[in-house]
């Protein structure tokens, strides 16, 4: 009876906590840039009857490398919804992220009262505050969720819909990599924890199965390798795309991420089970690694402080826990409504972020001509040749595909190190994709024959006049 | 601290050895040895730019480093200079001792302080050099261990802090750090009791004793006004923290893993976790604080480490073993042997100190009249601050120059928008650049700028036509 009325105080505050996420989702920006891209990938997919494995002519770099179609179901899906109309990605994308939230509610309710878990999931929204958009790749963080709550079950049936959701996630995208990655967390979890025999053995089990998972892609055996590099928490990709967590993700890197953190401190995330601290480091160091999967941080550790502080919250006193008290209800009700208010404001008054490199890239191609682009970003190029097919880039956003000899020069072009100019000829390239507000739009504005030809937001375009 | 003495050991022989071989010619050592020259003549302490700079001469300025540039200037070479530098060195040890010893006063076991003194000392690795900062270090220690005193020794903190005034702004953490420790103690009392009453005294004389310095009120309003100053976009220690920063990784990261995985909060105690919670958002917030968060967080988190884990539990009390003795003194006496071998190696073997960027700097100072000079990187114009007839467009002491300066100077350095405009306007008339930048690809393609000297690492650029002013 207690149990059923504390449900019906904390409906309301799940309600509100929901509805922040949606409006979040509904009022942020779309990453127009990476819904371009996702989208050409599945337009691709659909034009050519098969899954495309190979870069194609719209690269000059390294043309036929293999890619492997690495996230050719995510780029499939994005072109379904997204033939719906733009309000079909943010309905798709809020109900990926409440699907995202209820999993980690339910994988927190398992060891921690209600309210406690409620402020669990509205943490996690904060993870996640710079995801909350279409294209902001909220599906990893659901995916992550889905898969930690079938870990978390027992039973050798677990192995089996762990390797299918696998397969989804590593076909949908490349972090699905991270599924065998969280699966041998929680098996080493399950050995450290001297569980049953049985148990191991079913956490090893799923480990085997996710692993082989990672198999079924269109990259066949490739895949972990070309995943591993395109999940960008390589160093190896210093210079050629953004790691810092603050850099990639700063709205969740200041308020969510942090909070986490002292909220550790204060209770202690891996002090319950081995198995715990297992999932907090590695989540941690996914977290810094790279900013893009603070959202999957989220998701995987708001269980865990809602286990420590339920523990260290219930020892207080003989009146239990501290969410069965009214008041303290009320005050955990604020909280979460707090951290969903903050993640919904936060989102809203972030600037929006049209695709800039689109723009450039339509203004390139309306001579007619074909060009080969260089872009200073790697992404900026996964923009451009997603918005037409008159433009050959030298290298896009699937550096994970590109010989390391490619790369260098990208870089080296990128930071205007030895011949440049030299290497721009050498490789026929007639246009440059560039931040105004740096040395190569000044360097390359003045070479004789190179020619502003628009700017959108911080980017310049410049070509070489024939 | 058995096995900590040990880890102490190694590190100072490494931070004496930094120290030691550390360049003498650094940009920033040579504006505070002119720093030091200049009170030591004048009698005063300067509280403005004056015509060292012609970007912002008479902006105002809190050379916070006074006490520290002094004893710089007294070190310019030989002896003096090994005494300074080791001196320097042996309060970035003399931090990590106290903070061990602090850990162990907390219940910590052997073993636990002794790896989280070695994560602690990694955390100091990057921000070490013979700066004024590394002095603070053990205030910072020595203070917060204070904080605990249960006896009226507590008020050391008072003297501390005054002391801490006088080397490094950072002393403005003084009252914060008190004040968040009254904070806890109203929590941890539901109300004013003792322990609040001692706190909040604690931090109204926290609050006088870092005025007790040459610039009184002035440095804790100096320190306050750098939290919201944009000019710290430009400057790569203040970046925020990430894995890239081997400090971090190895050092402060470690510590942070230990203490969200164990948690540090003991029951009924909130000042600890408080204190260590503002630190742990300053080591997010930028990688400056990666030092001074492992100096915290050590005794904080080596008891959580000895709570938690059987294998660093505190040994059962008994009789010292042989084994104990020699680890307790054995090791750290044939370390700290070694420590002395390396440094005593070093002082007979170092090449004579040479600066970083001052060759081209020397070429520029020896070429007849005034010259207006940018460095590309702001630091090494701290060599030519003091130089009779060189005058800077920004330098090491960075604070003082107004938002604009550094604005201005960002646009040259990347070579973006009006970049010639703003050269021209600010009246530059030499830069010097690292061969190969940007900035040096583009002065090469403008006309009105020649080279006037290059090395492997470094070139001059002189405005055509001008071969100094007067």
């Amino acid at each position: 009876m207690a149990r059923g009325s504390s449900e019906a105080a904390l409906r309301p505050v799940r309600i509100l906590v929901w509805a922040a996420v949606a409006a979040t989702v509904a009022l942020r920006a779309p990453d127009a840039g990476a819904l371009a891209v996702a989208r050409a990938a599945g337009a691709r997919v659909v034009l050519e009857g098969r899954v495309p494995v190979r870069l194609g002519l719209d690269v000059f770099g390294a043309p036929g490398a293999w890619d492997g179609g690495l996230g050719w179901l995510g780029g499939l899906t994005v072109w379904l919804v997204s033939a719906a109309g733009p309000a079909a990605a943010t309905l798709t994308t809020a109900l990926t992220a409440l699907l995202a939230l209820w999993l980690v509610e339910l994988r927190a309710r398992e060891r921690a009262p209600g309210a406690v878990a409620l402020v669990a999931t509205a943490f996690a929204a904060l993870c996640a505050a710079d995801a909350l958009r279409p294209g902001g790749a909220i599906e990893n963080a659901a995916f992550a969720a889905a898969l930690l709550l079938l870990l978390e079950r027992p039973g050798p049936r677990r192995a089996l819909w762990s390797a299918a959701l696998a397969v989804v996630w590593c076909n949908a995208s490349p972090a699905g990599l991270l599924a065998p990655a969280l699966a041998a967390v929680a098996a080493l979890g399950a050995h450290l924890e001297r569980r049953l025999p049985a148990e191991r053995r079913d956490a090893w089990l799923a480990f085997a199965a996710t692993a082989l998972a990672t198999l079924a892609t269109p990259a066949g055996w490739t895949f972990p390798a070309l995943a591993y590099e395109a999940l960008r928490v390589d160093r190896a990709l210093d210079g050629l795309v953004p790691y810092h967590p603050a850099d990639v993700s700063d709205l969740a890197y200041r308020t969510g991420f942090v909070l986490a953190v002292l909220a550790a401190l204060t209770f202690g995330a891996g002090r319950l089970r081995p198995g715990d601290a297992l999932l907090w480091t590695a989540a941690l160091l996914l977290a810094l690694a790279n900013g893009s999967y603070l959202a999957i941080f989220g998701v995987v550790v708001a269980p865990l402080l809602a286990a420590s502080a339920a523990e260290a919250l219930g020892k207080r006193g003989p009146a239990g826990p501290l969410a069965r008290g009214p008041g303290a209800r009320a005050v955990l009700a604020a909280a979460a409504l707090v951290f969903a208010l903050a993640a919904a404001l936060g989102g809203a008054l972030r600037p929006a972020a049209p695709a800039d490199a689109s723009v450039l890239a339509r203004t390139l191609a309306a001579d007619g001509r074909g060009h080969r682009l260089f872009c200073a970003v790697v992404d900026w190029c996964s923009e451009a040749a997603a918005a037409s097919p008159r433009i050959s880039v030298f290298v896009d956003g699937r550096v994970e595909a590109y010989p390391a000899a490619v790369l260098t020069e990208q870089r080296d072009l990128a930071g205007l190190k030895g011949d440049w100019r030299g290497r721009l000829a050498g490789r026929r390239i007639d246009a440059v994709l560039v931040r105004r507000d740096r040395a190569f739009a000044t360097l390359v504005g003045s070479r004789p024959g190179w020619s502003p030809a628009g700017t959108a937001g911080n980017l310049a375009l410049y070509v070489r006049r024939p | 601290m058995r096995y900590a003495w040990l880890v102490i050991a190694i590190f100072a022989a490494r931070f004496a050895s930094t120290a030691i071989a550390y360049p003498a010619g650094d940009g920033d050592l040579a504006w505070q040895r002119w720093l030091g020259a200049t009170i030591l003549h004048a009698h005063a302490i300067p509280r403005a730019l004056g015509s060292e700079t012609f970007s912002a001469p008479g902006a105002a300025w809190v050379p916070q480093e006074w006490a520290f540039s002094l004893a710089a200037d007294a070190a310019r070479s030989g002896l003096a200079w090994y005494l300074f530098a080791g001196g320097v060195a042996l309060a970035a040890v003399a931090a990590l001792a106290i903070s061990a010893r602090h850990a162990e006063a907390r219940g910590a076991s052997p073993r636990a302080v002794a790896l989280c003194t070695a994560f602690a000392g990694f955390a100091l690795f990057e921000s070490f050099g013979v700066r004024a900062q590394v002095l603070a270090w053990p205030l910072v220690a020595a203070f917060i261990w204070a904080l605990e005193w249960e006896s009226p020794w507590c008020y050391a903190a008072w003297p501390l802090a005054a002391l801490w005034s006088n080397l490094h702004a950072s002393a403005m953490l003084a009252p914060v750090l008190a004040g968040i420790a009254t904070g806890g103690a109203l929590l941890e009392e539901r109300g004013f009791g003792p322990r609040s009453r001692r706190y909040a005294a604690l931090t109204g004389g926290a609050l006088v004793a870092i005025c007790c310095n040459p610039f009184g009120w002035h440095l804790p309003a100096y320190a306050l006004s750098l939290f919201g100053n944009p000019i710290k976009n430009y400057i790569s220690e203040w970046k925020v923290t990430d894995l890239d920063d081997l400090s971090f990784a190895f050092g402060a990261l470690p510590l942070l893993l230990i203490g969200t995985i164990y948690g540090v909060r003991r029951a009924g105690r909130w000042s600890e976790l408080l204190i260590l919670g503002a630190f742990t958002f300053l080591l997010l917030s930028a990688a400056r604080n990666v030092g001074l968060f492992g100096l915290v967080a050590l005794p904080l988190v080596a008891p959580a480490l000895s709570r938690s884990v059987g294998f660093f539990a505190a040994p059962a009390p008994g009789p010292p073993t042989r084994a104990d003795r020699m680890a307790a003194f054995g090791l750290p006496a044939v370390a700290l042997g070694l420590a002395a071998v390396v440094a005593v190696e070093l002082v007979r073997t170092a090449p004579p100190p040479t600066g970083l960027a001052n060759a081209p700097l020397a070429a520029l100072a020896a070429l007849p009249g005034e010259h207006r000079v940018l460095c590309a990187d702001f630091a090494w114009c701290g060599l030519a601050v003091g130089e009779p007839r060189v005058r800077v467009f920004l330098d090491g002491r960075a604070d003082p120059y107004p938002p604009a300066v550094w604005s201005d100077f960002a646009q040259i350095v990347r070579v973006a928008g009006d970049w010639r405009e703003i050269l021209a306007r600010r009246d530059v008339d030499a830069v010097v650049v690292k061969t190969g930048a940007s900035l040096d690809q583009a002065l090469a393609l403008e006309r009105g700028w020649r080279a006037a000297y290059a090395d492997k690492t470094y070139r001059l650029w002189l405005r055509s036509g001008t071969r100094g002013r007067g």
